[in-house]
């Protein structure tokens, strides 16, 4: 008897081992999108702060309820839960604020093709910097009416900063387009007098351009797109112009 | 990070100065500077309109080639002072009448660097009889005159620029 209540006692232990209950975890999920922290929630103020007992790291956070995008209730996932603090490696492989994407009008007059990304790696929001380029062929006329066409490379390059979370994003930006131009003719005039066809201006140099608009980037598709007022700053002018920017997030 | 931020400054300051391109204009022809040359070349045969541009600034320009329908119209320069004109077949149909013959009397300043033009009856380009108009020669050959002339309106300025070419 001795033995079998032993035996049964064991049994029992083991059982209830093996069926160690599973708890879920509270996760919350902040607004750039990459941050997400588990454990349990222990005390909430609505609408001003939520605290979370974290598990593993062993510490207790308070979040301010505007930076939160969403709260969950989950069972434990292996991937965060076993690991205490991403490597280097792993966090490089979540940063996901960098684009490439085609702008209609825009900076660079007619089109360009750009790459865009955010100097902190790990925010989808902040300082970035944009740069790309567009080819053109322009037909000027001098003021006796002279044709003379031109290769033009134009190369946009500018420091933007995006205000917003989650998806939706404002979009402020000041930079300078650079022009490389490549005459295919002969000077029948000074070149001061060739002036772009319906434009009636010269081919700058360089341009100044702004940026003030929206820009749309996905949380978890692939697909970014924006509008933005995009002026055109000359020497002794300004040309307004809008951008239209579709494009695709680089993993 | 750093080596983008100066990845980009490098290319940034290498555009500054590659930017910077020389305007290596030198005319195949300068310009006549003798008046007795300039006056030869004016008088010598028919011109062909070519084009005339408004240059509110040098960027702000109207200009173009100049309707094909207007390279068969002739204007000369005759030596009596008479200017006149013949017009070609082509129509350019915007005008009301296209009259052939003296339209102004022309005169050159001893320096040869102005021409007045006293116009005896109205003009397309908005010229009426009556009208007396000063134009700069800014460049004269056998083959091209370019004469330059200010305007100003109520609330506008511009420089008018005419061509004229012979083959």
């Amino acid at each position: 008897m001795k033995l079998f209540l032993s035996v049964l006692f064991v049994l029992i232990l083991s059982f209830m081992k093996g069926q160690q209950v599973v708890m879920p975890l509270d996760r919350i999920y902040l607004n750039d999108s990459i941050t997400i922290y588990e454990g349990f929630i222990v005390e909430q103020a609505p609408a001003i702060y939520v605290k979370i007992l974290r598990k593993i790291e062993q510490d207790t956070l308070q979040l301010s309820m505007k930076d939160i995008w969403k709260m969950t209730r989950e069972y434990p996932r292996a991937d965060t839960t076993t690991v205490t603090a991403p490597s280097k490696k792993a966090a490089h492989r979540q940063t996901k604020n960098k684009y490439v994407y085609a702008e209609a009008l825009g900076s660079a007059g007619l089109y360009s093709l750009n790459y865009d990304f955010r100097f902190n790696e790990n925010r989808r929001d902040g300082w970035g910097l944009r740069s790309g380029f567009s080819y053109l062929n322009l037909t000027t006329y001098n003021y006796s009416g002279d044709v003379l066409n031109y290769r033009v490379l134009l190369l946009p390059l500018q420091v933007n900063y995006l205000f917003g979370k989650q998806k939706r994003f404002f979009e402020v930006g000041l930079g300078a387009t650079y022009i490389i131009k490549s005459r295919q003719g002969t000077l029948m005039a000074p070149e001061y007098e060739y002036t772009i066809k319906y434009l009636g201006r010269r081919i700058p140099n360089v341009l100044g351009t702004m940026s003030l608009g929206y820009r749309r980037l996905p949380v978890k598709g692939k697909i970014m797109w924006g509008i933005s007022a995009t002026p055109l700053i000359g020497n002794s002018f300004t040309l307004p112009n809008i951008g239209f920017k579709i494009g695709y997030k680089l993993s | 990070m750093k080596k983008t931020i100066l990845g980009f400054s490098v290319i940034v300051f290498g555009l500054l100065f590659t930017s910077c391109q020389k305007d290596d204009y030198i005319p195949e022809t300068p310009s006549l500077t003798d008046i007795n040359e300039i006056k030869n070349a004016i008088e010598a045969s028919p011109w062909i309109f070519k084009n005339s541009a408004v240059v509110y600034s040098p960027d702000a320009v109207e200009t173009g080639p100049t309707e094909p329908c207007k390279d068969d119209d002739l204007y000369t320069f005759q030596l009596n002072g008479n200017a006149e004109v013949v017009y070609g077949p082509n129509n350019c149909g915007f005008y009301s009448a296209e009259i052939n013959g003296k339209y102004a009397s022309w005169e050159l300043d001893p320096n040869g660097q102005t021409l007045k033009m006293v116009y005896s009856r109205d003009m397309p380009g908005g010229y009426l009889a009556g009208d007396v108009i000063v134009w700069r020669v800014d460049y004269i050959t056998t083959k091209k005159l370019v004469i330059k002339r200010l305007v100003t309106e109520p609330g506008k300025s511009y420089t008018l620029v005419d061509t004229y070419k012979r083959n």
